[in-house]
């Protein structure tokens, strides 16, 4: 009983005490929009509330217990940890650089180790893409697991931008600490315009990937084919296209365009397309029959 | 709540939902109608799970107000079953009333969801109820598999709920005594179309039937006297359906003499008028 009291003590204190919620209440008060925005904002206080308090969401809630319980969250953060460095490794070899220090020769050795480590970054991620986000997400939607969630009033906006959010937010973890690790004790010797170039073209280029994921689990309704399906679109696409500068490559295989010294131009390319797939996928989310 | 001609074919060509049009604003709700007749249909076209093929639905509340209680939920079946009722508590807020549910539903906080019993996980099932302050509550066959002494306990918890939370209740049961017992109007379905709707007074019957030793001696007793009856032909024999008259205590005075009247029931609203439809 008293921690419910402290909860709807502490609620509107949040509240009343954002900045962005005082200028909504004005936009309200001089614009007469209250009748747009006012649910808008009251879910938006609702989640953001919850958040600050320390309650999880049922969407939340929802979207841990469907995608990410043990041990898919471990292994969606800890596979390009590990794989990643572990193949740089492996696959990086000693090379005599000459009597004179050719640092060209240098950069290539290390722009090769660092080429290793982004396939084998990319490897494990792709399968377990197709694993955590496809196979799962067209499963939930059939054997009736969502259809509960939805039941115990789950809303599908914020469900779904809670799986995107949760998917990212994983995998850009794992591709940070990934990248960390090749770069201070692997040696790589980048300064920090190229590391953060490099990561957000990771970022950007795993945001894509959770789109087309989405998007495939979303238009094949097949969970076994919705997967396989993936994983040989993007495997095949990354054994031939790898080493390419056509448009394909340089929108799914953004972070290889960094070793050709390219970068807005795939950055903005893999980042947008990741958006229109997700907004497409949100699209036919919403129009999809959810089995309970 | 409103429909509009609604249709729902599913993609195999079944007629799940055959152009149902009424509009309702009863407070208890009840859903009725035999096996296949569209009700877990109609309740996820409310809520939202699937989309009709023509046609509208309106509900008029939003769905993180609603508590349904499928007819069989995928539970989490991981969770146990303090870790369940802890996570109903962070998503809907404490129990309104002041209960131990756990002890009432006889459920071990220890237990797996995945390893509990039909009735139990029925009883897991119905916990969301319990939390918070719904504005409707939807309930498909709530008491499905729960044993006759637990089915007492969570009807009459089910009922204190409602009054306390002022909850609204769409109710869809086969068992005529749970309809007659929560709701106001009960709305019948067979394959998929309206066939209509049934205002109920609770506790007040307005036929009765009976069955004694010698029927043709009784129905002989109907016909002397001039009452109106019908005979029922069942699996329990022939009895006859009769609405109560003054005439009607002269034969129940002269069977109850000779001590042959094996049984004597009163017949609801809803029961007489569900012959006729369907």
């Amino acid at each position: 009983m008293s921690k419910r009291k402290k909860e709807k003590k502490t609620t509107p204190a949040i509240s009343s005490s954002s900045k962005i919620g005082s200028v909504l209440k004005k936009i309200e008060k001089y614009s007469g929009v209250n009748q747009i925005f006012g649910r808008t904002r009251q879910k938006w206080q609702y989640h953001r509330d919850r958040s600050l308090i320390g309650l999880k969401s049922k969407e939340k809630i929802a979207v841990e217990y469907l995608f990410l319980g043990f041990p898919r969250q471990e292994l969606l953060i800890l596979s390009t940890v590990i794989l990643g460095p572990i193949m740089f490794y492996f696959s990086s070899t000693s090379e005599y650089a000459g009597d004179n220090i050719d640092y060209d020769k240098i950069s290539d050795i290390q722009f090769n180790s660092l080429e290793n480590y982004l396939l084998w970054a990319k490897i494990p991620l792709i399968v377990l893409l197709s694993f955590v986000i496809i196979y799962q997400w067209s499963t939930i939607k059939k054997d009736g697991s969502f259809g509960y969630w939805l039941s115990l009033g789950t809303d599908r906006a914020y469900f779904f931008l809670n799986a995107v959010a949760a998917f990212a937010l994983n995998i850009f973890l794992g591709v940070l600490l990934g990248l960390l690790i090749i770069i201070f004790p692997g040696g790589i010797d980048l300064d920090a315009i190229q590391v953060l170039s490099l990561f957000l073209l990771i970022l950007s280029s795993n945001f894509l990937l959770i789109g087309v994921a989405l998007l495939f689990a979303e238009i094949i309704k097949i969970p076994e084919f919705a997967s396989i399906s993936f994983i040989t679109l993007i495997g095949l696409n990354l054994a031939f296209n790898r080493n390419s500068d056509n448009l394909l490559s340089i929108i799914l295989l953004s972070e290889f365009q960094f070793l050709r010294g390219n970068i807005l131009l795939p950055l903005f390319l893999s980042f947008f397309s990741g958006i229109i797939c997700i907004l497409i996928a949100w699209k036919l989310h919403q129009r999809t029959d959810i089995e309970i | 709540m409103r429909c509009n001609n609604l249709i729902k074919i599913f993609e195999n060509d079944i007629i799940a939902i055959n152009n149902i049009s009424f509009a309702t604003n009863t407070p208890y709700l009840g859903l009725f109608g035999p096996n296949g007749s569209g009700k877990s249909t109609f309740i996820k076209l409310l809520l939202g799970l699937i989309f009709p093929t023509s046609g509208s639905i309106e509900l008029g509340i939003h769905p993180s107000d609603i508590r349904f209680v499928p007819d069989f939920p995928i539970l989490p079946e991981k969770m146990t079953v303090d870790f369940w009722m802890e996570t109903l508590e962070n998503i809907y807020g404490n129990v309104e009333k002041n209960i131990d549910l756990q002890g009432i539903m006889q459920l071990d906080g220890t237990w797996k969801i995945k390893n509990l019993s039909a009735g139990q996980r029925r009883l897991v099932a119905l916990l969301p109820m319990f939390y918070g302050r719904p504005k409707l509550i939807i309930l498909d066959e709530p008491t499905n598999f729960l044993d006759m002494m637990l089915r007492d306990k969570i009807l009459r918890l089910m009922k204190e709920q409602l009054l306390q939370t002022k909850s609204k209740l769409l109710l869809s049961s086969h068992r005529i005594d749970e309809v007659n017992l929560f709701v106001d109007e009960v709305i019948i379905l067979k394959q998929g179309k309206f066939m209509g709707s049934i205002p109920l007074k609770r506790g007040k019957y307005q036929e009765y039937s009976i069955v004694v030793d010698d029927f043709k001696k009784l129905e002989a007793h109907f016909k002397k006297l001039r009452i109106s009856y019908e005979i029922e032909d069942d699996v329990y024999g022939k009895s006859i359906r009769f609405n109560l008259t003054n005439k009607i205590w002269r034969i129940l005075d002269v069977y109850t003499k000779e001590n042959s009247i094996i049984s004597f029931d009163a017949i609801d609203v809803l029961k007489s008028r569900l012959k006729g439809l369907v």
